[in-house]
């Protein structure tokens, strides 16, 4: 009996000192002896290797910056609310997730209130197939109706569920899930713009989606960091034709110069930038982000 | 027998802490550091992590042309002070809060769409070096203007 009591204690010990090490917390180490702070010191010295964070722009920054370019609202080209129904897997939830928090957030940009209600109860289901039970809960839903005709307001609250969503996952050991996500999100925004740019004359909105390269490359490196799981690897395996497209064109841009104004102390980063895309390098670029859109919401 | 016993509650006492470590993270990037970003609004994308004394990480994001951007960046407050720098994908260093008294905030606007890379250095505290580690979460939150 002490012996399996033994066993249970010993078997518990290393699964909480796990765990334990295993946390994101705060606080600080209790005083170690002198041989343990020289080997601490020593482990410094290894993990000296920089931590690195990949930030995508949010769907709802994204949006803003396509109206700014002379975007459009278009609900036709929205993802069917009727769409969700069909997401049985992780992966198909998490990446559709992602594409109705973008269509969320364009909606909301356009102050389209009926559907940002309509969208905002999909990705609440979607949020709870994917065990993310309280990052859109009833009170998110609630404050979202309360707030509808105050644009600032909802895209606070829309700000607040992409938060939610993430660090979640990330908390949960999963951030596979939410890089897929944040993937399905990217490239439903690409989508969407292209979608609303015919020709390459319409030069603010085309700028918008040229850019777009600068955080795709930064989309691919956290796919990257998660390529050993399947269904990661999978869209970096059908992402291949974007990255293609992106391949062709360019952007250059100067050294950056820091300029101050004394009176308002507001910092402007001075640089010109000059984009490098034609007629058919776009209309390759708005092929594959369409195909690569579709396979997700089929 | 008691010892046994001991080892257990010790173990449950270090599974509770990590817990509520794991919410503590959470809570504490929406709480204590998401107020600094106002007026601007929060990108919603959660980017923490856990860092000691002398350790850093970098942050990697694009940010666009004629778009004014808030960075806040915030640490436990049983670390010592955070030093920030953010430097244009060349690494030339644009701004370091070194130079601001380790301001938490850094507001800017920028002409040409960039990758900028955030760096973020948790300063070693020499008086607290000899018998303690600070460890703790750091967040680095970004808001941009909605207007």
């Amino acid at each position: 009996m002490q012996k399996k009591l033994f066993r249970t204690a010993q078997f518990i010990a290393v699964s909480g000192i796990m765990l334990a090490f295993a946390s994101c917390g705060s606080g600080t180490k209790p005083s170690e002896t002198g041989e343990s702070i020289d080997l601490q010191m020593k482990q410094k010295v290894v993990d000296d290797v920089k931590k690195v964070m990949i930030s995508l722009p949010s769907p709802v920054e994204t949006a803003l910056l396509l109206k700014r370019a002379g975007a459009t609202y278009n609900e036709s080209l929205l993802n069917p609310a009727s769409n969700a129904s069909r997401y049985n897997t992780d992966k198909q939830k998490a990446l559709n997730l992602g594409v109705y928090g973008a269509n969320l957030s364009y909606a909301s940009i356009f102050e389209q209130d009926a559907t940002v209600m309509q969208y905002m109860n999909i990705s609440k289901r979607l949020a709870i197939g994917l065990d993310l039970l309280n990052a859109i809960d009833q009170s998110i839903v609630d404050r979202l109706e309360a707030n509808h005709d105050d644009r600032d307001s909802v895209i606070r609250i829309i700000s607040e569920t992409f938060l939610n969503s993430n660090s979640t996952l990330k908390e949960d050991n999963r951030p596979e899930a939410a890089a897929l996500i944040l993937a399905g999100g990217w490239i439903e925004g690409l989508y969407l713009a292209t979608s609303l740019a015919e020709n390459i004359d319409q030069t603010d909105i085309i700028t918008r989606i040229v850019e777009q390269k600068l955080s795709f490359n930064e989309l691919l490196q956290l796919l990257e960091t998660y390529s050993d799981n399947k269904d990661v690897a999978e869209v970096l395996e059908a992402i291949t034709p974007v990255k293609t497209a992106f391949d062709n064109v360019e952007i250059k841009k100067d050294k950056v110069e820091v300029i101050t104004n004394e009176e308002t102390k507001k910092v402007n980063l001075k640089s010109a930038q000059k984009i490098e895309i034609t007629q058919a390098q776009y209309d390759k670029l708005k092929s594959a982000a369409l195909e690569l859109r579709n396979s997700i919401i089929q | 027998m008691k010892k046994i016993w001991s080892i257990i509650g010790v173990v449950i006492t270090l599974t509770l802490v990590s817990s509520v470590s794991y919410g503590q993270c959470r809570s504490f990037a929406r709480n204590e550091c998401r107020p600094d970003l106002e007026p601007f609004v929060h990108d919603g994308i959660f980017n923490a992590t856990e860092l000691s004394e002398g350790e850093s990480a970098e942050l990697y994001k694009t940010f666009y042309s004629n778009q004014e951007y808030r960075i806040a960046i915030c640490g436990a407050a049983t670390l010592p002070t955070i030093k920030f720098q953010i430097m244009d994908a060349d690494r030339n260093v644009l701004f370091t809060n070194q130079d601001k008294n380790f301001a938490r905030i850094w507001d800017f606007k920028l002409e040409a769409s960039q990758q900028l890379i955030i760096s973020i250095e948790v300063q070693t505290d020499d008086e607290r070096l000899s018998d303690t580690f600070a460890r703790g979460c750091i967040a680095v939150l970004i808001g941009f203007n909605a207007d």
